[in-house]
């Protein structure tokens, strides 16, 4: 309910909309505090559930470590108590306790109750667990008097005795010299006369009110003090051991009789003379010892050294727990010891635990699985509320097409989901390790609850207490959890950090100093570029020099006295020195540039820029200036371009127009022609107009290939063609007319010469050789082409040929447009022919010729051969 | 004899055509734009059409795809557009030829003829003759010895028949003069390739409309000769 009254009161909070889409209405968010309840609820479950199984798996047994039942089941998997490591320990011990209890009794009873009267050979009592010394003395005493002396405390009396006194005290006393090494007798010298030393003895001397059995001092068994004080020795240590033995007896008889206790056994004691059977069991029989009924038991026979067990206990184990208290037990008897591990009849640790196992198991895989479950869906809410998390239903703008209302999605921000970002996130890790330490405490104090016994008396209620525990911190964790996913989503994560308004900051200021440096450095270049030429190039020099020399003389000065004050003068001059040469570097370098720049523009890359970015001074001007060429070259080659190419189309054009009445000229010639005109007059005029009409068309269409050609219009199609095969098949065309001219034609050179170029164009210009040869070779005469291979992979093809009328003209002249051998321009031929064939040699990237010597007229054409 | 359409808006020309035409004893219908041919042309029984492109209102080439939309009848285009772009884009759109203004009259009837007799005789020629070798309207006959364009016959001396035979048999591969002279005389041509080209130019002026604008035996400049592989 909280988490709802929250967004209600955060529905007007600025929204951030991070739909590309612009929304028409807002609408409410969407609601998903009952999501939130249940998700934390099924988390809660589930931690309690764990919890309780943690709990539940932890045995606490008194003056023990904590048993944990999950370890067990890693282990071995056992679900038995019984046959758990654990069993085996609590089995050992009450086994150690069974043999000691039953060495007990048969110290302090006799027939099977408690025999105060029972006469204890003290020595014999000291030394029950080994061997008598050779000698010794010993009396013996009531067990009662011995025990009631033990809790009352024994008291003595000290007397200083001279030996006189001692010799008396013990009737037959022997005190030696060499016995007077001991201390305990030797304690005080006084003189006697001038040569005599009396030695005067302390004794520690037993009241005499301890009585043996038969009404006798300790003083009457011995004959000597070192016998005496050891004997007194060997009186106290009896009744104190004694004492402590009946109270470990008294403790034990408490838990081993009666049914006070699961272990169950049947074994025969010893005192020495007699042999007695002992047994907590009501009713037993032999006949049931290792009946199935009866599990976890031992049994074991001194005399046959017969072991059978079920148990863990191995036979050595209970041979060494037996060894202390061997001589209790009748050798020609067995032992024999149990757990009643099937009703657990007795209250008892057993049964505790016994009971905590079966606790467990009773809810453990319940609860796993639950818990589980618990877990999972509460996951699967959390992806679930992660997706909703701030969103707010939106209309959006309805589509064209359609008039259905269409929905989306934008993020609402809540208010405080625009505090620092870091700040939330360290919130968030903070409750992260408060959960993660509560957990960590409750494993803790499962782990050592001993230590915790003084804070917890009944542990039962931690779960319930890491339940509640684990709610209000998961309430923390959702808080900054969801705040920080609707950042993320809003895509504030950033904007709303610490770091990045510092980062702004920091770039603001940077912004401040670059402006102001900027200006600094415009005004130090505006001050450059105006000074004159004095100050531009020798006073920086000059100032150079002049602090070079200042600072020589204060390092030849300083550097005696103050060394460090020298060094600090080098490095500025190395300094200084570095600064200038780089300078001057990077001025040569933009030099270099400026240069590379006017090669390419020199070269015909008109478009080519020279970079200015990192030019100063004088070189920026030379290095626009360069660049302002290229662009004014490149603009006058566009312009110049264009008008060629508007000059081909408007060539084409009026070619296309006088193309049509041409047609009709030509048609009604030939019609006329068709008349059969009788008047050779009229004949000879309409021959005019043919032959007029025809060259007219001629004219056209050479027109239009010179236009198209000097404006580039024409595409080439390269490929690897044969120059004799060109001039055969050429002459081929040409056989008649070359005959009719009376011309011979001799062909010289190679024949295996090729040459890459377009075989159309190719033709055009030997067909123009070709026929201008026709037009104006002298009849009669001989014509001469070869093919000259040149050394540099070039090819010549050279027409020869002697004029008919004389060459009066320049050989630049021909090529020009519309030049012709014969000024009168009677005969047929537009003028072009050798301009087109020029042009188009010139476009294949070949070289035109003419060369005229007296009337021999010669053309050469050169081709790179292939 | 057969049905012609002609269609530019010069009359003039449209004139001159019609008296050659009709010299050859043609029936000539008149058209001066593109609408008005296709419409001629649905309300009469045309065998041929003859067609400018640059026209007002339609022009020839777009009058050529409206007609190529139901009728497969010849259509040559006579423009005074001579670039090779034009011809190519005329021939494209399902034009049969392309005549370039201005034209020489004869030719024109030439190829009028030419074209009436293909599409006369279409799918009429019996080509199982093993004997029978053919590139378009160009028919051999080597049996007989006889040669054929569009069904009329045609003299060549022997040497100008085995040069022909020869390219018609490899339709579509270039020889140089010297292979052709190999192949046609078996002997090894010593400077002798001026023959082949001199009897290929008058091949040419005896098989062709126009040997300049060759259809049937190629230049191939600086390579050699072809005869093209038309499909008959």
């Amino acid at each position: 309910m909280k988490k709802k009254k929250k967004k209600k009161t955060t529905v007007t909070d600025t929204t951030c909309v991070t739909n590309e889409t612009p929304l028409l209405t807002s609408g409410k968010p969407v609601r998903t505090w009952y999501l939130h309840s249940l998700q934390r609820l099924l988390f809660i479950v589930a931690i309690f559930l764990s919890a309780m199984v943690i709990y539940q798996s932890v045995v606490i047994i008194e003056d023990r470590n904590p048993h944990y039942i999950f370890d067990q089941l890693i282990n071995d998997g056992e679900t038995v108590f019984a046959e758990t490591k654990l069993f085996d320990d609590m089995f050992r011990e009450s086994i150690a306790e069974v043999i000691e209890y039953a060495a007990l009794r048969s110290l302090f009873e006799y027939e099977g109750f408690f025999d105060g009267k029972k006469p204890i050979d003290i020595t014999a009592y000291v030394y029950r667990n080994q061997a008598m010394p050779e000698t010794y003395i010993s009396a013996t005493y009531e067990l009662m008097t011995l025990l009631k002396w033990a809790s009352e405390g024994f008291t003595f009396s000290t007397q200083v005795m001279t030996p006189e006194e001692l010799k008396a005290f013990f009737n037959d006393l022997n005190v030696t010299r060499n016995r007077a090494g001991k201390q305990f007798y030797r304690v005080s010298e006084e003189r006697r006369s001038m040569d005599s030393y009396q030695y005067n003895v302390r004794l520690r001397y037993l009241d005499n009110k301890y009585l043996t059995v038969d009404g006798r001092g300790v003083e009457d068994f011995v004959d000597n003090v070192a016998d005496y004080i050891s004997l007194v020795d060997i009186l106290t240590t009896a009744a104190n051991d004694l004492f402590i033995q009946y109270e470990r007896y008294q403790e034990l008889k408490a838990v081993y009789e009666g049914g006070n206790s699961n272990v169950l056994y049947y074994l025969y004691i010893t005192d020495g003379y007699y042999v007695s059977s002992l047994s907590n069991l009501f009713s037993f029989s032999t006949e049931n010892l290792f009946s199935n009924y009866y599990l976890k038991a031992i049994y074991y026979d001194p005399h046959t050294l017969e072991y059978i067990t079920d148990t863990g206990i191995s036979e050595r184990l209970f041979r060494y727990l037996l060894e202390d208290y061997k001589y209790a037990f009748a050798e020609e008897f067995p032992i024999w010891i149990r757990v009643d591990t099937v009703l657990y009849r007795a209250d008892d640790s057993f049964r505790h635990v016994n009971d905590s196992y079966q606790a467990f198991f009773n809810i453990y895989p319940d609860y796993l699985i639950v818990a589980a479950i618990c877990l999972a869906l509460s996951f699967l809410l959390l992806i679930i509320l992660t997706r909703l998390t701030g969103r707010v239903k939106t209309q959006l703008p309805p589509e064209s097409d359609s008039n259905k209302k269409k929905y989306g999605y934008t993020v609402k921000l809540r208010r405080f989901d625009h505090f620092f970002t870091e700040l939330w996130i360290v919130m968030f890790l903070a409750v992260i390790y408060v959960a993660v330490y509560g957990v960590a405490q409750f494993v803790e104090i499962f782990s050592r609850p001993h230590a915790y016994s003084s804070l917890f008396t009944n542990f039962s209620w931690l779960p319930y207490m890491l339940a509640a525990y684990m709610y209000v911190v998961s309430l923390f964790l959702s808080l900054f959890y969801y705040s920080i996913v609707r950042r993320i989503k809003a895509r504030s994560l950033w904007t709303d950090s610490i770091l990045s308004k510092f980062f702004a900051l920091l770039s603001k200021i940077g912004r401040k100093l670059r402006s102001v440096f900027a200006e600094l450095q415009r005004h130090f270049v505006y001050i450059h570029d105006n000074s004159g030429l004095f100050a531009r190039y020798f006073l920086p020099f000059l100032v150079i020099a002049v602090v070079h020399f200042v600072l020589i003389i204060i390092i030849v000065i300083t550097s005696y006295l103050t060394p460090a004050f020298a060094i600090f003068s080098i490095v500025l001059l190395l300094t200084i020195d570095v600064v200038c040469g780089w300078r001057i570097f990077k001025a040569a370098q933009a030099r270099v540039d400026i240069i590379a720049g006017i090669n390419h523009i020199s070269g015909g890359e008109l478009n080519h820029k020279v970079d200015t970015a990192n030019i100063y001074g004088d070189n920026l001007v030379l290095a626009t200036c360069v660049n302002q060429i290229g662009d004014s070259i490149a603009a006058a080659v566009e312009v110049s371009i264009r008008d060629e190419r508007m000059k081909a189309d408007l060539v084409t054009n009026v070619t296309h127009d006088i193309k049509t009445p041409l047609t009709s000229l030509i048609a009604y010639i030939d019609l006329i022609r068709r008349e059969e005109i009788e008047d050779e007059k009229i004949s000879g005029y309409v021959d005019v107009l043919e032959q007029k009409a025809q060259r007219l068309k001629q004219l056209t269409d050479d027109l239009v290939e010179a236009s198209k050609i000097s404006s580039g219009t024409i595409t080439l199609k390269l490929e690897k063609i044969n120059l004799t095969e060109l001039v055969n098949q050429s002459l081929g065309e040409f056989a008649d007319r070359i005959t009719r001219r009376n011309l011979q034609v001799i062909l010289s050179g190679e024949d295996d010469i090729h040459i890459e170029a377009d075989s159309r164009r190719m033709w055009r210009i030997i067909e123009n050789l070709f026929s201008n040869l026709c037009k104006y070779a002298l009849p009669g005469t001989r014509v001469y082409i070869e093919k000259i291979k040149k050394g540099s992979g070039h090819v010549e093809l050279v027409f020869k040929n002697i004029s008919e009328q004389t060459l009066t003209f320049s050989t630049d002249e021909l090529t020009e447009r519309f030049v012709r051998g014969d000024e009168s321009r009677s005969t047929e031929g537009s003028g072009l022919g050798l301009s087109i064939a020029k042009s188009l040699t010139e476009a294949q990237q070949g070289e035109f010729e003419i060369n005229t010597d007296g009337d021999l007229f010669k053309v050469i054409l050169r081709f790179t051969m292939v | 004899m057969a049905n012609v359409l002609v269609c530019d808006d010069d009359k003039e020309i449209v004139n001159a055509i019609e008296i050659y035409l009709n010299q050859e004893n043609h029936q000539v219908y008149k058209a001066y734009d593109g609408v008005e041919a296709i419409n001629v042309l649905k309300q009469n029984d045309i065998q041929l059409i003859i067609l400018d492109i640059m026209m007002p209102i339609l022009d020839g080439i777009r009058a050529t795809l409206k007609i190529r939309e139901y009728s497969g009848i010849p259509i040559i285009i006579v423009s005074a557009k001579s670039e090779d772009t034009d011809k190519i884009l005329g021939l494209n759109v399902g034009a049969d030829d392309y005549v370039t203004k201005p034209f020489n009259p004869l030719e024109l009837m030439a190829r009028v003829k030419s074209n009436l007799r293909r599409y006369m005789s279409l799918g009429s020629l019996n080509i199982e003759n093993n004997a029978l070798f053919a590139s378009g309207g160009l028919m051999i006959d080597d049996d007989k010895k006889q040669i054929t364009v569009d069904g009329e016959g045609v003299h060549l001396t022997p040497i100008e028949y085995s040069i022909l035979l020869f390219l018609v048999k490899n339709q579509g591969k270039v020889f140089s003069s010297s292979q052709i002279y190999e192949m046609v005389w078996n002997e090894e041509a010593m400077g002798a390739e001026n023959t082949v080209t001199v009897h290929i130019r008058h091949i040419r002026e005896k098989i062709e409309i126009n040997p300049k604008e060759p259809r049937y035996i190629k230049v191939v400049w600086g390579v050699g000769y072809k005869c093209e592989s038309i499909p008959i």
